[in-house]
Order: C-alpha cells, then sequence, then structure tokens
C-alpha cells in the first residue's frame, strides 16, 4: 500500500561509492537484477545514516504496544 | 425498464439512493447497468481484476426486497462498489495483484466486505492494484498483474498506486465508490491523480482482518468516492472494532455533520513552499488558484511547516522490517522473482537484511513523530498541503524520477497514524491535481465537513473523464 517509492536520484547515488553509476543512455529498465540489489542495500543504508541524525531520548519507547 | 445514463453513473450515493426510493431504477437494474459498464471500461484502464455480477445481481435482488418492504438499513443499500484485490472475497481469487499468488483463495470474506454486505452495499468485483501493493518499493507503474493503472483523463498517464484500479474505477464512473488501502499514499496518490475522493482513516478504524498484510503498523483500508460526503457514509459502514485486526482501535465513525464547526471558526495550518516550489511548475498556478478557493470559504490559514523528521527513510525502513517478515517465505521459495518489477523483488529480497536496530530506531522516532504531530495540532485544527506535488506520471517515465521536494505529509500522516482526505482541487494539462487534509486522529467527520464545504464552492469533483 505504498504510493511510490521513495526518490533515489542519481544525483543521491552519486555519492554512494559502492554503487554503479547507471550511465545516461543506459534505461533504469534495463537494469540487472545485481544493480538492484545494490541500490536496494544502498537504500538501506542510506535510511540508517539518516535516521542516526535524530537525536533520540534514551527514554524514547518504539511506537509499538505489547498489551498482556 | 429504467435508463440509465451517466447522471446516474456519476452520480452521489445519496442521489443514487433517492433514486432506488423513488423507483427511477431498481437495485438490480442499478447493479446490472454498473456490471456492464465495469466489464466493458474495466479493462481499458486496466483497472478489473474479476466481475462478481451472479453474487451482485443476487445481492442486489435482496436489496430489493428490502426496499419493497421500506426496510433501509443503511445510506449504502442496493449501491454497487468495488474492492482493491487485496480485500478476501470468499471463492474466489484474491491476487495481491501478484502472480505468485494469482490462485489464491480465501474462505472467508474481510470484514470491510462483511460489514457493508450487513449495509446491503452490492460487490460487482475487485479491482487491480500494483502487486503487493508496492512493497519492496516499485520502479514502473507496470508493476502489477492486470499491466500499468491507467489514468480516465489520459490513458498514457499512470493512475497512481497502489489502489491503483480503486482510483480508475471510481473516475471512470465504473463503481459509485470504491474500497482502497494505504500503508503510505496508496489511497491519497490515485485519488490526487484520478480527480476522486479519498479518505484514508485513522490507523486502527477499520479492520483489515483478510486483507492483505504489508505493514502491520502503518496498513489501512478507507473509502475512494465521489465526494467527502459519499466516503464518510462508506466509512461509516466499515468502521468499528474488531477483535480479529490487533491493531484496531475499537472506535467507531459515525457520520455526524451537525457537528462539525462552521467552516470559519475552523485555523488551517499549511506550509506555502509547499504549493510552490514544492510542487511541479505546471501545477503552481492551479495550486495557487485552488488555494484561494480555500482560503475563500472563511478559514483562518496559518503558516506552518510539519516538524522536521526522515519520515522517508523512517516509513521505508518500517515497511521494509515487516514487510521482511510476512514476505519470508515468498523470499525462501524463489516465487518472488516471479513479480513483474525487478527493483521490487531485489527491495524484498533486501527487506530480509534489515536490521532489528534500524527498525526499532525508526519507530523510536516514530513516537516523537506522534508527539510533535498532537503538539502541532494544539495551534491549528487541520493541515492543508497538496496530496501529490505533481500531475499523474507518463506511463513509460520510471516512478523515481528527481523532481521538487514535496511536502512530507503522506509519509509523515501515515507514520503518525493520522487521518487525510484527497478532494480534487483543479487540473494542470487536463490532468487532476488534489489537496490533502489532515487531522488528529479520530478527526474524520471534521476532515468531511471541511472537504464537504469545499465542494459545495467548487466543481472539480463533478467533471467527468471521456470514455472515448
Amino acid at each position: 500500500m505504498i504510493g511510490m517509492p521513495d526518490p533515489f536520484t542519481r544525483r543521491r547515488l552519486a555519492k554512494l561509492a559502492a554503487v554503479p553509476l547507471l550511465s545516461p543512455a543506459q534505461s533504469p529498465a534495463q537494469d540487472q537484477p545485481a544493480d538492484d540489489l545494490a541500490i536496494q542495500r544502498a537504500n538501506l543504508n542510506r535510511w540508517r545514516e539518516q535516521m542516526k541524525q535524530v537525536k533520540l531520548p534514551r527514554h524514547a519507547e518504539p511506537a509499538v504496544i505489547f498489551k498482556a | 425498464m429504467a435508463q440509465i445514463g451517466d447522471d446516474v453513473f456519476f452520480a452521489s450515493l445519496s442521489q443514487l439512493q433517492d433514486g432506488i426510493r423513488t423507483r427511477k431504477f431498481s437495485c438490480v437494474e442499478l447493479t446490472r447497468a454498473w456490471c456492464d459498464r465495469l466489464e466493458r471500461y474495466g479493462p481499458r484502464f486496466n483497472a478489473l481484476a474479476l466481475l462478481l455480477r451472479e453474487e451482485a445481481m443476487r445481492q442486489a435482488h435482496d436489496a430489493d426486497g428490502y426496499f419493497l418492504r421500506d426496510r433501509v438499513r443503511s445510506p449504502l443499500q442496493g449501491i454497487p462498489y468495488a474492492v482493491k484485490d487485496l480485500v478476501a472475497v470468499t471463492r474466489h481469487p484474491t491476487t495481491w495483484g501478484a502472480k505468485p499468488f494469482a490462485g489464491q483463495v480465501f474462505d472467508e470474506d474481510a470484514t470491510v466486505v462483511k460489514r457493508i454486505a450487513k449495509s446491503g452495499g452490492v460487490l460487482i468485483g475487485k479491482l487491480s492494484m500494483v502487486e503487493l501493493a508496492g512493497g519492496g518499493g516499485y520502479l514502473f507503474p507496470a508493476a502489477s498483474l492486470q499491466g500499468p493503472g491507467l489514468n480516465p483523463w489520459d490513458r498514457s498517464r499512470w493512475s497512481g498506486g497502489s489502489s491503483s484500479g480503486s482510483g480508475s474505477a471510481v473516475a471512470a464512473g465504473l463503481v459509485p465508490f470504491a474500497l482502497g488501502s494505504e500503508t503510505s499514499g496508496s489511497i491519497l496518490t490515485p485519488s490526487a491523480y484520478c480527480g476522486v475522493t479519498g479518505l484514508r482513516p485513522t490507523y486502527g478504524l477499520v479492520s483489515r482482518a483478510g486483507c492483505m498484510a504489508l505493514s502491520w503498523t502503518l496498513d489501512k483500508i478507507g473509502p475512494m468516492a465521489r465526494t467527502a460526503e459519499d466516503c464518510a457514509l462508506v466509512l461509516a459502514a466499515i468502521s468499528g472494532g474488531d477483535s480479529e485486526d490487533p491493531g484496531s482501535a475499537n472506535k467507531r465513525f459515525i457520520y455526524a455533520p451537525q457537528f462539525v464547526p462552521p467552516v470559519k471558526e475552523l485555523r488551517i495550518g499549511y506550509n506555502p513552499t509547499d504549493f510552490t516550489e514544492g510542487c511541479t511548475p505546471e501545477t503552481r498556478p492551479e495550486f495557487a488558484k485552488a488555494l484561494d478557493a480555500f482560503r475563500s470559504l472563511g478559514v483562518k490559514m496559518i503558516e506552518t511547516k510539519l516538524p522536521d523528521f526522515p519520515y522517508g527513510p523512517m516509513v521505508s525502513t518500517i515497511i521494509s522490517a515487516e514487510m521482511g517478515s510476512i514476505f519470508e517465505d515468498l523470499v525462501e521459495s524463489g516465487k518472488v522473482d516471479e513479480l513483474a518489477d525487478k527493483r521490487q523483488i531485489a527491495g524484498i529480497k533486501t527487506s530480509q537484511e534489515v536490521l532489528a536496530k534500524d527498525y526499532l530506531r525508526a519507530m523510536r522516532i516514530r513516537r516523537l513523530v506522534q508527539q510533535s504531530f498532537a503538539k502541532m495540532f494544539l495551534d491549528f485544527e487541520m493541515f492543508l498541503s497538496p496530496a501529490r506535488n505533481s500531475i499523474a506520471s507518463k506511463l513509460s517515465d520510471p516512478l523515481n524520477r528527481p523532481g521538487p521536494a514535496s511536502s512530507p505529509i503522506i509519509p509523515a500522516g501515515n507514520l503518525a497514524g493520522i487521518p487525510a482526505l484527497c478532494f480534487p482541487c483543479g487540473f494542470a494539462e487536463g490532468l487532476p491535481i488534489g489537496f490533502a487534509l489532515a487531522g488528529p486522529p479520530f478527526t474524520e467527520n471534521k476532515l468531511v465537513g471541511v472537504g464537504k464545504a469545499f465542494q459545495s464552492a467548487t466543481d472539480w469533483h463533478k467533471r467527468r473523464p471521456p470514455l472515448g
């Protein structure tokens, strides 16, 4: 139930040295599966780094409630 | 034999009810006409997953019996509708829009289907969707069992996802209303792109029992219809506690327009840049005009900004982690490779690698998001933004094309679990644009009140796409 994927731009891609850049002539539709996996792994890492920017109080509990 | 034409196909629910009560047409005639229309035009927009004509005619016959005995159970009695194909309907395939699940059949109706049946609504079909509701992150609109959702306003454009069929079917008058689902944007996006009114309810207000799970803490089921009031009437029928859904809030929605304060007394927060630099250039003048129309309702507009959090990374991490568990067997069986979108396949595979600490970090920040939103809504009652910052994309365009940084209302609102109403507010290059109006949890009645006031003053929601 996701409206649109998180934007992943070439500019952002360029910042991630481990990820091969698509050449301008290469359509994303022609991605090889290995590229897709690398891109998605890079996404996970990027999300982690962006979330780390938030100063999290030690007492902040996750937004999940366990009911006994 | 009643003549059923465009005025009926684009009528509101109360107009349809009036027509049935005054014997302009029967429920059977209405259902037959809508089944014919959905069967004829549904495939034109890749919107139809399954037509349920036989059962629908039986239900319509029953509904006529109720009307003959002057028994009216709800405003939905005798009204045809359809559901996104992630909602279980007994004895029929529920494909989740994905090839690996094409033959899947459940032996029980989803709670929402049971509730509408109890209200007398007539289920005429199931509507197409993005495979697995987009979990994993798809790159192209073609990520669906039925092919890309085509926009009734321009078939070279996408209808939006993941409730693609629900959006295009309502817009083209193929059903009076439909159910969609939203984890992060899947009701608001197709509603905005197709020019229909969609209501994403507060998390927990509508049971998800019998519906595909993508993210337990984010999934919501909601109506897509012609007007804000129609959404309210449907929400009243489907809301309520359900012991089968652990996320249920055990609350009901009661549509009570008499309790909506006059719009002139309402304070609405908005970020002006969301409607200018935050939008694609072709939509800016149209959003400016729409904002003027909104202001002319007399509401007090307050400039503000949403609290600053990494909403996108948070929502993506949470969906990946929860989906990773939900679809673990799909990955292990190798059937994930049968999906249509390669980027999505990779996303589902890598969801197996999300670290617990990242998921928990996202969920801990989410708590802060909820607190910040609660504080924000002390200063104003609602927050207005563009539902999408562009018109519908071309079918051939990848969905990660760079564009202006849009309002984060979709991921932010979904993380906070708050309701949002999307309603059409104009056209740019012949394609609809829409507003998203969000409020604190369980304020759907107020949101609908404001949406109704806007729709009384404008006619964007009454526009009809040419079927050709």
